[in-house]
């Protein structure tokens, strides 16, 4: 989220003027925003100059043959403010109460409808486009995430930041972990690792980070076969395999440290799965039974403490419903904590 | 506390367009010019200007009443000046005032207000509700005060702040609020508001607070950021101090996605804040997983993590706020233009500076929250016992924020790098990936991890090294461990890096440096030492330590080290100091009774140098088998698996020790061994018992031994009967095999086999029963040793006690052959081997070459002992020395019985072949260590021959001498006397030689193979002596010479024997001859006649 919110105070509130809280100050005349309107494909014409008879302070509707933006001048004209409009501040407003599927559903109409205005730097365009796109990955809908990324208008690329560029291709990386990592999922880690590398950690943020993570585990998940996984017991020549996408899948799930944690939690369903499966484990399940002792619990081994207490975790610290998954609902019965006293 | 927002503080005229008659009375002109003075901060001036125009209001005049709809906008905004100017008393009463003025609810003047489309139609009816709202409102923020303004929190003031809350909640809920409040979406604001009223008042009501922590959750309307940050840090100090709370930090957030979920620029004004809690909500995690096993306890740790991490999500990324802030910065220019955000917060491009620069010098600091967070994250996932999740932390940590610092109380900065990489290094270890654990160790700058550091890192390694049995690195690590100077030697880490090192040793089989460092760790009391390690597991490890040291003394014993005794002497010490030590020694201790085993074996194994000192070490194992069973070991609720063991043990000694007093306490021992043996579980001390019993039936006549009664004989026989029906019905039944089942067979057959022709049917059954089980065991156990690839050198043996009870041998050797498998070569071998020596009982010959036919039927090595010294001698008869050497070593190698014989063929296949030095050290060794006396008088025999065929006439004496003292009357031993009178003769000792030759012909008369050449020889030596000459010494007695004496003992044995020539063979009559010859010889001898009439002419002197 970033600066559209921060003026919509009064669009929110509709009953007054938030801009009566503005304050103007001479100024060098200084255009900080640019319109692209539509059909025009030469130069940007500036606002100011469509504007530049209008009083200052004044809330002034660009119109287009489509939408209308509000921008608000100041005396000078030096700078203007695009105000969120009233629809896309309801659709984050739905994101914000996490209604992923209502949000997204309005984010998409807001970007349809100020498709003439994409250009703009930081404007509602890209502010929906940005939130629409996060949606569909926190739906965990990649293939939707997918067509979102694709859609983003080739000619406004100016306009995309670091970050968003580091999420577009985040959501590439899903996408192709999904369709062909799993075939070389050694390459598709390296692939990954490389472009992490190479370009500046200010812009991928940790949620990004998260999303590259989980796609190598992805790749490697897919890469096994699935009998094994579906039969909880992957053999030894896939062990190596499995311990890369649960490593994987473990950093996803600490990525964000509690924020926006639907990606997380799947990342670490998907690996205490596998953890849960790996060769011996089912062994000690039957051998173990139901755990008694502390002792018993730590001569296990790795492999088996950490599928249980990962069940555990994900059902008491984030609140994973035991009954969505009868791996999950086994395993975290066997917990025992081990640093009781 | 908190700013409130100004979300609902713009409630004002829309539109006012009605002219006015008096521009002076304008009410519209006036409300305008009194917000215009309000917002200046000419609160006074506004509020005076408020009272003008309500006391206009209150005259009867005409325009009054006209515009008396005004009436209420002006009452709202006296509220509103008042509230802002924090005069909340004040503006409580107002705001009462405009909720509970009936004059305003009047329609007619509602319908006016609205008609002016004031509010947008709704005229002043949107505050006739929302004043009770503020009521609430006002008396809240009395209860929360304001810091900025010094207004300190008065909690009283809550309890007046509820009743107006909860009744404007009440109407809202049921919609009678005006559209403008619909849309301010004001239910979840009032939810938080009661919830922290109901905290925070004086007598907290967390049930009520927690119901509208509840119904929060429904609600749509988000909160302004000042509220939502200051409520929620107002639930976490509540849950701070009220533990059972801490679930509601979660849920707050959790359940107001929207008030929550702020964005890095507007986190970036509050981020810092909630770090702290997060902290503290994970300090409370670890403090109650350790009373983990509490229900409550736990419920209390999942509430705090849950609280942690929802606290941590909020924590911003300090590169997204920046990059956030910096655009917004650019967006809104160089000016110092001010926005308002939906939150109530305020921007502009100072502020937005302000913020990057914060959050700038935390980068360049290094010390990004964002970071701090993961940290906690991994530490809770890590403490719950997912290392794997851990694992995934650090790497993040190590990968995004590898020079990560913390700033200490003094404000020096601490470098975390190089410690998040060796835990992560740990955690990579720990779930598997040495290799990168490895890697990322080699590359640790160990001066930044601090010595601390650097223990950890070698106890991480010792430990895992430990897990995965390395138990070479494990002393390697312990050993570097053990030399860090950080490292307490009073400490529990020394200890267990102690105990460690020592169990690798003794993992090792390193017995001797298992010793020394237990001597040592004993001796610095490291273990008693051992600050912060509990009194429980200091007993255990040195329990553990002695138990360790005793069995390692052992083993040296049992592999019979140079220093056996000195071991032997270690081990009773380290068993009494460990009595010493634990005096009431637990009867469920499981080391304790394996020491006093270990004790026991030792001292039996003692060298005896004669029977005094072996009775010596027989007592003292009594005496450890007695404080064993004094102890009453037990194990899983039964006798300890040893105490069996102890009893026969115990009577063993007694029978060996032959302590007659003590027989029949070892009777009762031997019973009550079975009887312990058989009660434990799964059949475990089937063995215990089978020993037992098989002892009872082998001692049996030492039962009652002082009596000789009947009585006392009956006892015996039904103790040693009872023996063998136990054996079979309670032990060996369901056996699969049992080693002394084969023994019991022989022993019972030795008891039965009188009873073959029994004419009591009981007696005859039982004979009948015992050939018949016989027959069964021997199958039994052959194909158990035949399916193990082993031979079993019982079964031959009692093959042959069965055949001894036999009534037809040869039938039931064939009955067997048919029931033990073509391809058990070993028992066909016995059988076949008994056939032989049964057939042909009587004749040798035959079964001389019924045994070469076996050599080409059977290799050695499925041949038992006897029976290899059998085929063995009979290749060894034809001359075939390698391949009967073959059956001999085949029998040496494996040991056992009859092992002696086999290397008495051996020695003499060797003298055969020509190898006499070879067979003369297996004869030496027959003579010095051979307990058969047959076989030792066979070994010194070969050692008289082969001194005889390489002409070692002293050697001859010597072994001929201690030979013939056994030896009479048998071929060899007339071979012997003849070499011995040929060694005497040729040493010199011609008078012994003579003697010898004499006595040898003299009681070998009628073995003239044997007697004539000894009395040629002794002829030949008497004439070559040629002493003395005749010589009458009176009393009728006639002295010859030694010639003389020759012919007349030649002549005599000529004269005994010549009546035999006809019966003689070719080669006796050759050897007669010969003697006859040279008697004939000396008769003709001048000396020889003239002795000869010498003596007749004596006689015939006195037969004048």
């Amino acid at each position: 989220m970033n600066i559209r919110n921060i003026v919509s105070v009064a669009l929110l509130t509709g009953l007054g003027l938030g801009i009566s809280a503005l304050a103007q100050e001479d100024k060098k005349p200084t255009l900080t925003a640019m319109a692209v309107q539509k059909g025009k494909t030469d130069k940007p014409k500036a606002m100011g100059h469509i504007v530049a008879s209008h009083k200052a302070g004044t809330i002034m509707r660009q119109k287009d043959a489509d939408t209308t933006v509000e921008i608000v001048i100041d005396k000078a004209f030096s700078t203007f403010y695009v105000l969120t409009p009233n629809a896309l501040q309801d659709a984050l407003s739905e994101y914000a109460a996490e209604d992923f599927t209502t949000a997204r559903k309005k984010l998409h109409n807001v970007r349809k409808q100020l498709a003439n205005w994409r250009g703009i730097p930081e404007g509602p365009f890209i502010r929906a486009y940005r939130a629409e796109l996060e949606c569909a990955v926190r739906q965990l809908d990649f293939e939707g995430a997918a067509q979102v990324a694709k859609e983003f208008p080739g000619d406004v690329k100016k306009i995309l930041t670091p970050q968003d560029e580091a999420m577009i291709k985040a959501v590439e990386m899903l996408g192709a972990s999904l369709k062909n990592g799993a075939a070389a999922p050694d390459k598709f880690e390296e692939a990954v690792l490389k472009y992490l590398k190479e370009h500046d950690a200010k812009a991928i943020t940790p949620f990004v980070y998260g999303m590259m993570y989980y796609a190598i585990g992805r790749a490697y998940e897919g890469s096994l076969p699935q009998e094994e996984v579906a039969a909880h017991a992957i053999t030894d020549a896939n062990k190596a395999k499995a311990n890369k996408a649960v490593n994987a899948y473990c950093i996803a799930g600490m990525s964000t440290h509690g924020a926006k944690m639907e990606l997380p939690i799947d990342a670490m369903m998907r690996a205490q799965c596998l953890l849960w499966s790996m060769p011996g484990v089912q062994d000690e399940v039957k051998k173990y039974g139901k755990l008694t002792s502390p002792s018993k619990f730590k001569a296990a081994t790795p492999n088996f403490q950490d599928a249980v207490a990962l069940a555990y975790i994900l059902v008491n610290v984030y609140g994973v419903d035991p009954a969505s998954s009868k791996i999950i609902s086994a395993a975290a019965e066997l917990y025992c904590n081990t640093k009781a006293k | 506390m908190f700013k409130y927002s100004t979300v609902v503080s713009v409630m004002a005229l829309a539109a006012v367009s009605a002219p006015y008659v008096c521009q002076a009375q304008d009410p519209a002109g006036k409300f305008k010019v009194i917000g215009q003075k309000a917002a200046a901060g000419k609160t006074d001036e506004a509020l005076k200007m408020c009272d003008e125009m309500l006391a206009y209001f209150g005259k009867k005049s005409r325009a009054a009443q006209q515009y008396s709809f005004y009436e209420p906008f002006f009452v709202w905004k006296k509220g509103e000046i008042l509230r802002a100017a924090k005069r909340y008393d004040e503006a409580y009463k107002v705001y009462k005032q405009l909720s509970e003025n009936q004059a305003y609810q009047d329609d007619a003047q509602r319908k006016r207000a609205k008609e002016r489309k004031l509010n947008n139609g709704e005229g002043y009816d949107p505050y006739l509700t929302a004043s009770i709202y503020f009521m609430g409102m006002c008396k809240y923020q009395q209860g929360v005060g304001d810091a900025k303004s010094k207004l300190e929190p008065n909690p009283a003031a809550f309890e007046e702040a509820i009743p107006a809350l909860e009744s404007y909640l009440a109407i809202y809920e049921k919609g009678k609020i005006s559209k403008l409040e619909k849309a301010l979406k004001l239910d979840g604001q009032i939810c938080f508001m009661l919830m922290q009223s109901y905290i925070l008042k004086p007598k907290a009501d967390f049930k009520s607070a927690a119901k509208y922590l509840e119904k929060g959750k429904t609600c749509k309307g988000a909160l302004p950021d000042d509220m939502a940050m200051a409520g929620l840090a107002t639930v976490i100090n509540v849950a701070m101090k009220n533990p059972e709370a801490i679930s509601w930090v979660r849920d707050i957030i959790v359940n107001n996605p929207q008030s929550y979920s702020l964005g890095p620029v507007r986190m970036a004004r509050h981020g810092t804040a909630f770090f702290n809690p997060a902290n503290n909500c994970q300090k409370m995690f670890k403090e109650n997983l350790v009373k983990g096993t509490d229900k409550q306890a736990m419920k209390q740790a999942n509430d705090s993590a849950r609280s942690a991490m929802a606290l941590l999500g909020m924590v911003p990324n300090m590169d997204e706020t920046i990059a956030a802030l910096q655009q917004m910065g650019s967006v809104l220019g160089e000016g110092k233009v001010t926005v308002t955000d939906n939150g109530g917060a305020k921007y502009n491009s100072d502020n937005c500076r302000k913020l990057v620069s914060n959050y700038e010098k935390l980068i360049k600091d290094n010390s990004q929250l964002d970071a701090f967070a993961t940290q906690i994250a991994a530490s809770i996932a890590y403490e719950y016992g997912s290392q794997r999740l851990a694992r995934g932390g650090f790497h993040i940590l190590c990968d995004r924020y590898p020079n990560l610092k913390q700033k200490g109380k003094d404000g020096s900065a601490k470098e975390l790098g190089e410690s998040f990489r060796q835990s992560y290094a740990q955690l990579c270890r720990a779930t598997g990936d040495e290799e990168t654990a490895l890697a990322i160790e080699a590359k640790l700058d160990k001066s930044k991890i601090g010595e601390d550091g650097a223990l950890s890192l070698a106890i991480n390694r010792m430990v895992q090294a430990q897990k995965e049995k390395r138990w070479e690195d494990v002393i390697t690590h312990c050993q570097e461990i053990a030399a860090n100077p950080k490292l307490d030697k009073a400490s529990a880490n020394y200890a267990q890096i102690m105990s460690s090192q020592l169990s690798a040793l003794f993992a090792l089989k390193k017995y001797t440096d298992v010793i020394t460092l237990g001597e040592s760790i004993l001796a610095d009391n490291v273990y008693a030492n051992a600050q912060g390690l509990p009194p429980e597991k200091k007993t255990m490890a040195d329990r553990v330590l002695r138990y360790q040291m005793a069995s390692s003394c052992y083993s040296l014993i049992l592999a019979k080290d140079a220093k056996s005794t000195e071991y032997t002497t270690k081990l009773l010490s380290i068993l009494e100091n460990y009595e010493k030590q634990y005096k009431d020694a637990d009867p469920t201790d499981n080391l304790l009774p394996h020491m006093y085993s270990f004790a026991l074996n030792a001292v039996l194994r003692r060298p005896s140098a004669d029977e005094a000192a072996l009775a010596a070490n027989m007592t003292d194992g009594k005496k450890y088998c007695e404080d064993f069973l004094a102890h009453k070991f037990t194990e899983n609720g039964q006798d300890h698996a040893l105490t069996a063991t102890m009893y026969t043990v115990w009577a063993n000694l007694v029978f060996n020790l032959k302590e007659k007093d003590n027989f029949d306490k070892a009777f009762k021992y031997l019973q009550k061994a079975c009887e312990v043996a058989l009660k434990r579980p799964d059949g475990a001390g089937k063995l215990n018992a089978a020993e037992a019993l098989n002892k009872i039936a082998i001692n049996w006549q030492n039962y009652q031994v002082a009596e000789k009664t009947p009585e006392a004989k009956k006892a015996r026989e039904a103790l040693r009967d009872q023996s063998y029906a136990d054996f079979w019905e309670k032990v060996d039944k369901d056996m699969e095999t049992n080693r002394y089942a084969l023994q019991m067979c022989r022993l019972e057959l030795g008891t039965v086999k009188g009873f073959a022709k029994s004419a009591d049917k009981n007696l005859k059954k039982r004979y009948d029963d015992a050939v018949a089980r016989t027959r069964t065991i021997i199958a039994r156990e052959s194909a158990v040793a035949h399916k193990a690839g082993k031979i079993n050198p019982d079964v031959p043996e009692t093959i042959a006690h069965l055949l001894a009870a036999s009534q037809d041998k040869l039938s039931e050797i064939a009955t067997m052959q048919k029931a033990i498998p073509a391809d058990d070569l070993f028992t066909q071998a016995a059988l076949d081997i008994e056939k032989v020596n049964n057939e042909n009982a009587k004749d040798a010959a035959k079964r001389q070459a019924e045994f070469v036919k076996l050599a080409d039927k059977y290799e050695p090595a499925v041949i038992y002992n006897k029976g290899c010294y059998e085929v063995g001698s009979a290749l060894l008869n034809e001359r075939r020395y390698d391949k009967s050497m073959g059956y001999f070593d085949a029998a040496i190698e494996r040991g056992g019985k009859d092992t002696d014989w086999n290397r008495l063929g051996k020695a003499k296949a060797l003298a055969g072949s020509g190898n006499t030095a070879e067979a003369d050290k297996l004869y030496d060794y027959l003579a010095e260590h051979g307990t058969d006396r047959k076989v030792l008088a066979e070994a010194l025999y070969g050692k008289v021959e082969a001194a005889y065929k390489s002409r070692n006439w002293q050697l001859l004496l010597k072994y001929s001498e201690g030979y013939l003292k056994g030896a009479s009357g048998t071929n060899e031993a007339r071979n012997a006397t003849m070499w011995r009178a040929e060694a005497l003769e040729n040493t010199g000792k011609i008078d012994e030689a003579i003697t010898t030759y004499f006595n040898l012909y003299r009681s070998n008369v009628g073995k003239v193979s044997v007697s004539a050449p000894a009395c040629r020889n002794m002829m030949r030596l008497l004439a070559a002596r040629d002493k003395g000459g005749y010589e009458y010494a009176g009393n009728g007695v006639h002295k010859h010479g030694d010639k003389w004496t020759a012919w007349s003992r030649g002549d005599a044995y000529v004269n005994m024997l010549k009546g035999n020539f006809d019966k003689m063979s070719t080669e006796d009559k050759e050897a007669f001859q010969n003697v006859e010859a040279d008697v004939n010889a000396l008769k003709s001898d001048p000396k020889v006649k003239a002795e000869t009439a010498a003596e007749a002419a004596q006689r015939a002197k006195f037969a004048k």
